[in-house]
């Protein structure tokens, strides 16, 4: 992935996805530049970039910095659904950092399952349904 | 006469942003909450007012209010309202400014840093 130019993405974007992350985990999943934003721009201090996948597709990101709320907008022309299946395969998000997804980016599906204590998946699996044998 | 005693405008809300105190005071003294695009990120083509959901948590700087101006429905947590559906107008002075009219209920300019809801 890499920052593009405000102007290299020449249309509208609107919100696909809402995330919930901290600084350093935005920073970790989008390696790139984040710059101010107009604080009339944002419903709080945010700090946003547009980034272009290696695939190609165009994403606008802005972090909340109040709130960790992270608003993912892609290009209203875009087949939303094969973008967002193309962000995922690249922004390895796991499942309870996804908020919201928009109809229009189908089912949600496609993101990791959240990380499991080895525990809980040891007890999980000694414990022993009353009809089994 | 009762009838027009009884109507009152219909209200959104609540919602609230947070904002620094020389952004609450300029919506404070005109009655309207404004947005620009943002240009600096990307295309930003439509100006439109943003603002999340529900009452100013506490320990929080910013405005609480309810607008007189419906939302878009776009996005859970947060709203809204983009240049071009009624209600939603564009500032004389700056073209790139959506401006909504509201009634501002809550104001606060400064709070403790260590109290902030994060």
């Amino acid at each position: 992935m890499r920052r593009a130019k405000p102007d290299d993405l020449n249309e509208d974007a609107k919100p696909i996805a809402l995330l919930q992350l901290s600084e350093d985990r935005l920073r970790e999943l989008f390696p790139v530049d984040f710059t101010e934003v107009d604080p009339l721009a944002a419903a709080e201090p945010s700090i946003g970039s547009l980034v272009q996948l290696d695939s190609g597709p165009y994403a606008v990101v802005m972090f909340g910095k109040s709130t960790g709320e992270t608003e993912v907008s892609m290009p209203v022309s875009a087949p939303l659904a094969r973008y967002w299946a193309a962000f995922l395969r690249e922004v390895p998000l796991i499942a309870n950092e996804i908020v919201w997804t928009s109809v229009n980016v189908g089912p949600r599906i496609a993101a990791r399952p959240s990380p499991r204590k080895p525990e809980n998946a040891r007890a999980a699996a000694m414990k022993v349904s009353k009809t089994s044998r | 006469l009762a009838a027009a005693r009884a109507f009152t405008p219909p209200e959104f809300g609540p919602f609230h942003r947070f904002q620094d105190a020389s952004t609450n005071e300029l919506m404070c003294r005109t009655g309207f909450v404004g947005g620009r695009p943002d240009r600096n990120i990307a295309a930003g083509l439509f100006p439109r007012v943003k603002a999340r959901l529900g009452p100013l948590p506490p320990g929080q700087y910013g405005i609480e209010f309810f607008p007189a101006v419906v939302q878009d429905d776009d996005v859970p947590r947060t709203a809204t309202w983009t240049v071009g559906t009624p209600g939603v107008i564009t500032s004389e002075d700056d073209p790139d400014v959506a401006l909504i009219a509201t009634r501002i209920v809550k104001r606060v300019d400064e709070c403790d840093e260590q109290n902030r809801t994060t």
